[in-house]
C-alpha cells in the first residue's frame, strides 16, 4: 500500500532522470501540493453540502492532478529550461530551491499547523478468522486500485502513444529525436505534467489514508520515493514501480517485525547499500560511457 | 532546392566551416566528398542547427533555415539518415520507423511504413525486435528506413556506406537509386569518393573546412588531384 504511493512518486524522478538527467528534489512538493488541493476541494465540497463520498472525490482527484500538473509545467518552465546545457550542479540547486519555494509558500499560505481530511471512507476487508485475522481498509483498498490504474495507464501511455515515443526517443537521442521532429522542449514539459499527475494521485491517496499532513510531507516522502526509483534502477519505468514496491514492502515488515522508529533509518540503508553495491538497480542498466 | 550561402560554423573556439556555399537543385543527385574531419558531418547537421550556423544562411525551397528550431526543419521536407546511423537501441524496428513520421498528421503513416517494408524486407521481419540487436547494415536499412516515413522532399545521407560489407553498400545504393528514381532528391556526404562519384550527378570536394572544388561527376573522377587524394589512383 505505503509501497504503491512511493511508486506512484517514483515514476516522476524516474522519468525526469531519464529524459534529462537531472534529479528534481522539488517533485516531493509536488506531492505536498496535491494533498493541499485535496483538502481544499473536500472542505469547498462539504461547505456546498455535497456529503456524499464519491463525487468530491473524484473531483479532489481530477482537480489534484490537474493543478500540480500545471505546477509541474511552470517548475520545468521556470527553473530547470533555462538552466539545460548548463551541467548538473546548477539544475540541481535549482531544484533545491524550487522545492523550498513551494514548502514555505504553503506554510504561508495555508498556515504552518498539520491539515486534514476527514475519514471518507469506513470499514474493512477481514480476511482469516479467529486469532490470525488480516484486516485492509477499504481506503487501503483504494489506494491500491487507483495506484494500479495509474500506473497502466502511465504504461500503455509510454509503450503505445506517439507522445511515448517521443519521450522514449528524446531519452535514447536528444539530438537525433529533435532532427527527426520531435519537439524535444514539449516532450520534456510533458515528462514533468505526466511525473506531477502521478505524483498528484499519491498526494490525494495519501491525504485520505492517514487523514493529516503539513508542508513538510514533500520532503521524507520525496527522498523515499526517489529511493524506490534508484532501488529500481533509476530511469527505468517498471523499475520505478518495483522498487516503490519492494521498498515499501521492506519498510513495512520492517516496522512491524523489529522496530518501527527505525523504518526510516532502514529505508535510508537500503539507498546506501544499493548505492554501494548495485548502482544500477534492480532492472536498470549498466551506464556505459559513449567514447 | 537546398541552397547553403557562404556558412561558417564553429565549435567552441573552433572553426570547422569557413564560408562554405553549394546548392542541391531538385531531382538531383548530389554529393559532397572529403577526408574524415574536413566538416561534412558538421554541415549536414547544421541543417538542423546542430551546431548553429554562425553566420551565412541556408535555405530550403527559399525559406531560411538558420534560426528554425531542429523540429520544424523535417516538417518543411528535409530528413537526414545521420552518420554512425542513431537509430533508438531500445526501441523495437516498427516504433523507430513510426518516430521517422512523428510530426506527420496526414493518414499516409501506415501505408509508407508497406512501402519502407517492401524496400527493406528484413525489416518487416524484425518489426518487433529491439533495433539494437540489428546487424550493421540492417541498422543501416532502418536509418534510411526511417529517413523515408518523413516522406522527404530532400533525403540527406551521412556515410551511408561506413562500416559495411561491399555486398551490402552495393545493395543499400541500388535501393538509393530506385529511391532518387522515385523522386527524391539526394544529398549524400561520403567517405567513400568511388561509390559516390558514381552514384551522383554533380559533386563537391569539402578540405579542412573549405569547399576545394566542384563539378559534374565525371569531371571529378577525371581530376588529377581528386584521383590522387580520394580515388586511390597515382
Amino acid at each position: 500500500m505505503l509501497g504503491s504511493i512511493y511508486g506512484l512518486i517514483a515514476v516522476g524522478y524516474t522519468m525526469v532522470y531519464g529524459i534529462i538527467g537531472m534529479v528534481n528534489f522539488a517533485h516531493g512538493d509536488i506531492y505536498m501540493i496535491s494533498a493541499y488541493v485535496t483538502a481544499i476541494v473536500l472542505a469547498v465540497c462539504f461547505a456546498f453540502g455535497f456529503n456524499a463520498v464519491f463525487l468530491p472525490l473524484l473531483i479532489a482527484l481530477l482537480l489534484a492532478v490537474v493543478i500540480t500538473a500545471l505546477y509541474g509545467w511552470v517548475i520545468e518552465r521556470v527553473a530547470y529550461r533555462p538552466l539545460r546545457g548548463s551541467g548538473r550542479l546548477a539544475p540541481m540547486i535549482s531544484a533545491i530551491g524550487m522545492s523550498l519555494v513551494l514548502q514555505n509558500y504553503v506554510q504561508i499560505s495555508q498556515g504552518a499547523r498539520s491539515q486534514g481530511v476527514p475519514t471518507l471512507i469506513d470499514g474493512n476487508l477481514t480476511f482469516g478468522r479467529g486469532e490470525d485475522v488480516i484486516q485492509i481498509s477499504h481506503t487501503q483498498c483504494l489506494i491500491i486500485v487507483v495506484a494500479i490504474i495509474g500506473m497502466a495507464a502511465l504504461t500503455l501511455i509510454i509503450a503505445k502513444t506517439s507522445l511515448g515515443r517521443a519521450c522514449r526517443a528524446t531519452q535514447q537521442d536528444m539530438t537525433m529525436a529533435s532532427i527527426l521532429g520531435v519537439n524535444v522542449d514539449r516532450t520534456i514539459a510533458w515528462v514533468f505534467v505526466i511525473g506531477a499527475a502521478m505524483a498528484a494521485m499519491a498526494g490525494v491517496l495519501v491525504s485520505l489514508n492517514y487523514g493529516t499532513f503539513d508542508f513538510y510531507i514533500g520532503f521524507v516522502a520525496g527522498i523515499k520515493a526517489f529511493t524506490a526509483a534508484v532501488l529500481g534502477g533509476i530511469g527505468s519505468l517498471p523499475g520505478a514501480m518495483l522498487g516503490g514496491i519492494v521498498l515499501g514492502l521492506c519498510e513495512a515488515l520492517f516496522s512491524g517485525l523489529i522496530n518501527t522508529d527505525y523504518k526510516d533509518v532502514f529505508a535510508f540503508s537500503i539507498l546506501v547499500l544499493v548505492l554501494i553495491f548495485k548502482p544500477s538497480g534492480l532492472l536498470g542498466k549498466p551506464e556505459i560511457e559513449k567514447v | 532546392m537546398l541552397r547553403i550561402d557562404n556558412v561558417s560554423v564553429w565549435y567552441g573556439q573552433i572553426q570547422a566551416l569557413h564560408g562554405v556555399s553549394l546548392h542541391v537543385d531538385q531531382h538531383e543527385i548530389v554529393t559532397l566528398i572529403g577526408a574524415n574531419g574536413a566538416g561534412k558531418s558538421t554541415l549536414m547537421m547544421s541543417v538542423f542547427g546542430h551546431p548553429p550556423v554562425r553566420s551565412g544562411s541556408i535555405t530550403f525551397e527559399g525559406r531560411d533555415l538558420t534560426r528554425v528550431p531542429a523540429h520544424k526543419v523535417s516538417s518543411y521536407g528535409i530528413t537526414l539518415v545521420p552518420e554512425g546511423r542513431r537509430i533508438f537501441p531500445q526501441m523495437t524496428v516498427g516504433e523507430n520507423l513510426l518516430t521517422g513520421a512523428i510530426h506527420r498528421r496526414d493518414r499516409g503513416v501506415a501505408a509508407d511504413m508497406g512501402r519502407v517494408y517492401a524496400i527493406f524486407p528484413v525489416l518487416k521481419e524484425r518489426s518487433m525486435q529491439r533495433a539494437g540487436t540489428l546487424s550493421g547494415g540492417e541498422q543501416q536499412m532502418l536509418a534510411i528506413g526511417r529517413g523515408l516515413m518523413a516522406r522527404p522532399k530532400l533525403l540527406l545521407l551521412d556515410e551511408p556506406s561506413l562500416g559495411l560489407a561491399p555486398l551490402i553498400i552495393r545493395q543499400i545504393f541500388k535501393t538509393l537509386q530506385k529511391i532518387a528514381d522515385e523522386g527524391t532528391t539526394i544529398f549524400l556526404v561520403e567517405q567513400n569518393a568511388n561509390m559516390a562519384l558514381k552514384f551522383a550527378q554533380r559533386g563537391y570536394v569539402l578540405v579542412n573546412g573549405k569547399l576545394a572544388l566542384s563539378g559534374t561527376n565525371a569531371e571529378l573522377m577525371a581530376n588529377g588531384d581528386v584521383q590522387r587524394a580520394y580515388l586511390g589512383g597515382h
